[in-house]
């Protein structure tokens, strides 16, 4: 079987004046990656032209080198979506609302009974599948909206936000459960928790006002980091001048002053030295001069 | 289908809702078919031989006896029973003239289409003579037989049905359309395989099965009354038979008839769902509502136009199922004369094919995602921070307030503008000689009176000699006619002098008319249509304004914020500083059309200086008894306004909630007037 293939080609949205999306280009092959960027950075936007539910301005989509917006129904029959909000119908119990989807995706009723079986219990909803969904806790319904996108088992996920609203041991097992799904499909995972990729992601692309900043994987852009990222000890009435020597990253209590990370070319001059750059280290060397949150 | 059927179902509040209309259905439609004298008429059927010889006795009896009440009768009085014979009779000869009747008709037709006034060549009213000949011809070999049909013809003038199926169709397409994108959902579902035109599809099934369920049910319970009452008769004899239909242009039998007069009601019901579900797919849930009244509202208005084509193919005529069988009416459509009843299901089969695949346009090709939709003219306010003029733009613009409020106000002047009361001479004389005595009374005033009875005698007395003169002359006759057209001013005058004389100290001659034209039985009607239309304005809007903060989620950040109850006390002033804006709008332009018709005079007068307000306190003045009416409207606002709080507090579907005001309040004041 050829391998799955991607394709955004200068893909643009306009809304009025304001361009959300600049003319994005990237390819996806088979495996996972994150979409990673900060508010209003034009990923929600990317995803919705991707599943249809806005059209793009300018740009094109190809899968496998066929143009999605051409495909129609074959697209989507390959495609499992789970939005970023909690759209769901109050008065549906989890199984009837799976059910429902499954039925949206021609699924036959075999095949439905066994997946929604099997999901429910992965995804730890077996004990509230006669539960109207109105009655579910945030947690339970990201993970029930997780079970319907992953209904079909199809060949492309998109997962916008998947573990919002999780608890630590849940973001591990869906973060796990992603990982071990994700053999011969394309998982596209928009999120802001970057620890939520770090590991299972093939690679990242980073967009930012519209634009693909950088794609590459964890291992690289970490590595373009080398020598960047420094632990600094501070005296704590020292710390407010900290930012003028490069971007803090994290601050915590060490002895009596203040361990500062810091992501600059250039050492400060205080007691530093060099350390291992994390992904988040790299998300806030990429973005973080945007203004504001 | 039957998933999206659950999305309706699975909504409990619209099932209860549903339930009760039903339930009110069967209890209005009793008291409708139990109100008129069919069952007394029914008896007399059994005695169809003796009823001539009732008619005559009755008639006798009315003229000699003195007691009118007579316990052997079925009606219990000598005057009712009359008429009640009658009116059998009457059902009687329409069936046994009916050979003449058509004869007639055919006889008209031809004499219309020889004497050649329409015309005499191939147009329109040639044509449809023609056809008119044509299809009397073939209907008069029918053989009407005289049996009883009161539980048919109960059937034919009841349209609460009807009403209750057109709310439950527009809850139906809201929900299916508005709501799914609304809520979000459609996100979800439009990615999906079948997400799309099998959706779509899937959901017009489903409306289909909203509609015509609960419609099978809203008729099927007034048949099933009406044949427990009345029976339906004999549905193998001609529809000729029935009182009401004697000039149907059809060869049907009873049956036929009743099958294809709910045939053609379910038709429109389904026209009009597909009419609800573009608006659903075009708009938001509380702009869709507003919608749909502009359309019935305009609907209304064509309904008044002297143009046959514009009175039959609107929204409310299309359902007239009645009128598509009393009679024989061609509509022009280009020249060509087209029969009423197939104009309407043409016209309700092109507004369901056209509303279906418009809205399947909109459904499909729309884009869900609703924070892409950007308003194209937005009206800025200004930075500020004054909370009460925050709860004003949640109202008037993010609830579409401000455009019912226009609406309303449109509605009203148009509905009044060409306003007419009293126009005849009488009332020209009765206007000039209260503009004389208008005031207090006076000597001056009483000698005005006494003057022109004074030349009414003068003329009276002219008159009868110009009678006793045996020659005739041009002069004579012109005189004559003068003369008459004054003594017209007798029973103005002698009405004039009986309110001048009744005055007491203190009060005023008033010119009565204006004031009658706003308080008497007509006008107290006319106001309770008003109050109807500003209560449906009210419930249009203020449901979704008050449930604002649930739906959004923003009432957990008042709550926090400790700001709760004040929100709730703004938004209570802001709704009633509409409902004044609506009373105004909803009443005022009826009082200008009277005012530019008939002036409001002596507004400072006395109010008891009227013998309608003979009861009101000295100290009253007309224009405190004006502005106290509008008070009292103003009240009566207030109430719906809290109504509609408490409904939209306790109902947590706005939708729901909406539909429950719009039955309450405006049904409830519409009931009045019935």
């Amino acid at each position: 079987m050829a391998e799955l293939e991607l394709r955004f080609e200068n893909v643009k949205k306009n809304y009025g004046d304001k361009q959300a999306l600049r003319g994005v280009s990237f390819t996806l092959k088979e495996g996972i990656y994150g979409l990673l960027g900060p508010n209003g950075a034009g990923k929600s936007t990317l995803l919705n032209i991707l599943t249809g539910n806005l059209p793009a301005t300018e740009g094109h989509i190809f899968l496998n080198g066929e143009d999605v917006g051409r495909m129609g129904r074959r697209f989507r029959a390959k495609l499992g979506y789970m939005p970023q909000q909690q759209t769901l119908y109050p008065g549906f119990t989890c199984e009837r609302f799976l059910y429902y989807m499954a039925s949206l995706r021609g699924m036959s009723k075999a095949r439905t009974k066994e997946r929604v079986g099997q999901l429910l219990g992965l995804l730890a909803l077996e004990e509230v599948r006669g539960k109207p969904t109105r009655a579910l806790s945030g947690g339970m319904k990201q993970r029930l909206l997780l079970a319907q996108a992953m209904l079909d088992d199809p060949d492309i996920l998109v997962l916008d936000e998947p573990t919002a609203g999780l608890d630590p041991r849940q973001r591990i097992v869906v973060r796990n459960l992603i990982a071990s799904v994700a053999l011969h499909k394309i998982v596209l995972l928009s999120t802001h928790v970057v620890p939520d990729v770090e590991y299972i992601a093939r690679e990242l692309v980073l967009i930012g006002d519209g634009t693909v900043v950088c794609q590459d994987t964890p291992q690289n852009l970490c590595g373009a980091m080398e020598g960047k990222v420094w632990d600094v000890e501070v005296e704590e009435q020292d710390l407010d001048q900290m930012g003028q020597y490069g971007l803090v990253s994290s601050l915590r209590r060490s002895g009596d002053g203040v361990a500062v990370r810091l992501i600059a070319d250039a050492p400060p001059p205080y007691p530093s030295h060099n350390v291992e750059p994390t992904l988040e280290d790299v998300y806030l060397h990429t973005f973080g001069d945007e203004g504001g949150l | 289908m039957r998933w999206e059927l659950r999305k309706i179902w699975g909504n409990r509040v619209l099932m209860v809702l549903a339930l009760l209309l039903c339930l009110a259905n069967g209890w209005l439609f009793y008291d409708h078919a139990t109100a008129g004298n069919f069952a007394q008429m029914q008896v007399l059927y059994s005695r169809t031989q003796e009823l001539e010889e009732m008619e005559e006795a009755l008639s006798e009896r009315t003229m000699t006896d003195t007691e009118i009440y007579d316990d052997t009768l079925l009606t219990g009085d000598i005057y009712r029973e009359s008429r009640l014979v009658g009116d059998t009779l009457a059902r009687i000869r329409a069936v046994e003239e009916f050979p003449q009747t058509m004869a007639q008709l055919q006889a008209q037709a031809r004499a219309k289409l020889n004497t050649g006034l329409f015309g005499t060549g191939d147009n329109f009213e040639t044509r449809s003579l023609r056809l008119t000949g044509g299809v009397y011809e073939t209907v008069r070999q029918v053989q009407p037989q005289v049996c009883f049909f009161g539980g048919v013809e109960t059937l034919l003038d009841y349209r609460l049905a009807d009403v209750f199926g057109v709310l439950l169709a527009l809850a139906a397409a809201l929900v299916l359309f508005a709501q799914e994108r609304e809520s979000g959902t459609l996100c979800l579902l439009h990615p999906t395989l079948r997400g799309r035109e099998a959706l779509y599809r899937s959901k017009c099934l489903a409306l289909a099965a909203a509609v015509l369920l609960p419609a099978l049910v809203l008729y099927g319970t007034c048949l099933g009354i009406s044949a427990g009452l009345y029976g339906l008769g004999d549905w193998s004899l001609p529809v000729q038979s029935v009182y009401g239909l004697t000039a149907c242009p059809y060869l049907l039998s009873v049956g036929g008839f009743l099958a294809l007069f709910l045939a053609v009601k379910l038709l429109w019901l389904l026209a009009l769902a597909a009419v609800f579900a573009l608006l659903a797919n075009a708009l938001r849930s509380a702009a869709a509502l507003v919608g749909t009244a502009v359309l019935f509202g305009l609907s209304l208005g064509l309904g008044t136009l002297p143009f046959n084509l514009f009175r039959c193919l609107n929204l409310l005529g299309l359902g007239e199922s009645f009128q598509l069988f009393d009679g024989l009416l061609f509509l022009n459509f280009f020249g060509l004369p087209v029969a009423r009843l197939h104009a309407t299901l043409g016209m309700c089969l092109v507004l369901l094919a056209g509303g279906l695949a418009a809205s399947g346009v909109l459904f499909v090709r729309r884009s869900p995602v609703t924070a892409a939709r950007r308003a194209r003219f937005t009206l800025s306010l200004g930075r500020h921070v004054h909370p009460i003029r925050h709860e004003g733009y949640k109202l008037l613009l993010s609830n579409a307030a401000l455009g019912v409020l226009i609406l309303l106000l449109a509605v009203q002047v148009l509905a009044y503008r060409d306003f007419s009361g009293p126009q005849g001479i009488e009332e020209v004389y009765y206007r000039q000689y209260s503009t004389q005595l208008s005031g207090q009374p006076s000597a001056d005033k009483a000698a005005y009176l006494d003057q022109v009875e004074q030349q009414l005698e003068e003329a009276r007395e002219e008159m009868l000699q110009l009678l006793s003169q045996g020659e005739t002359s041009i002069w004579k006759t012109q005189r004559m006619a003068e003369l008459g057209q004054k003594l017209q001013a007798q029973l103005p005058l002698e009405k004039t002098r009986t309110q001048y004389e009744a005055l007491e100290p203190g009060q005023s001659y008033i010119y009565t008319t204006p004031y009658e034209l706003l308080y008497d039985a007509s006008g107290q009607a006319a106001n309770r249509i008003d109050l109807a239309k500003l209560l449906l304005s009210l419930s249009l809007c203020l449901p979704f304004f008050f449930s604002m903060e649930r739906e959004t989620g923003v009432g957990v950040l008042v709550e926090s914020a400790g700001a709760a109850g004040d929100v709730r006390r703004r938004k209570r002033l802001v709704a009633w500083l509409f409902a004044v804006a609506c009373t105004a709008a909803a009443f005022l332009p009826r009082m200008a059309a009277v005012y530019q018709t008939y002036g409001l005079p002596q507004l400072t007068a006395r109010a008891n200086s009227l013998a309608r307000f003979a009861a009101l306190p000295d100290l009253l003045p007309l224009w405190g008894v004006l502005a106290l009416t509008l008070v009292g409207w103003c009240v009566l606002a207030w109430v719906g306004c809290a109504v509609a709080e408490v409904v939209s507090a306790k109902v947590r579907f706005p939708l729901a909630a909406a539909l429950i005001c719009v039955l309450l309040l405006p049904g409830l004041s519409l009931l009045l007037t019935l």
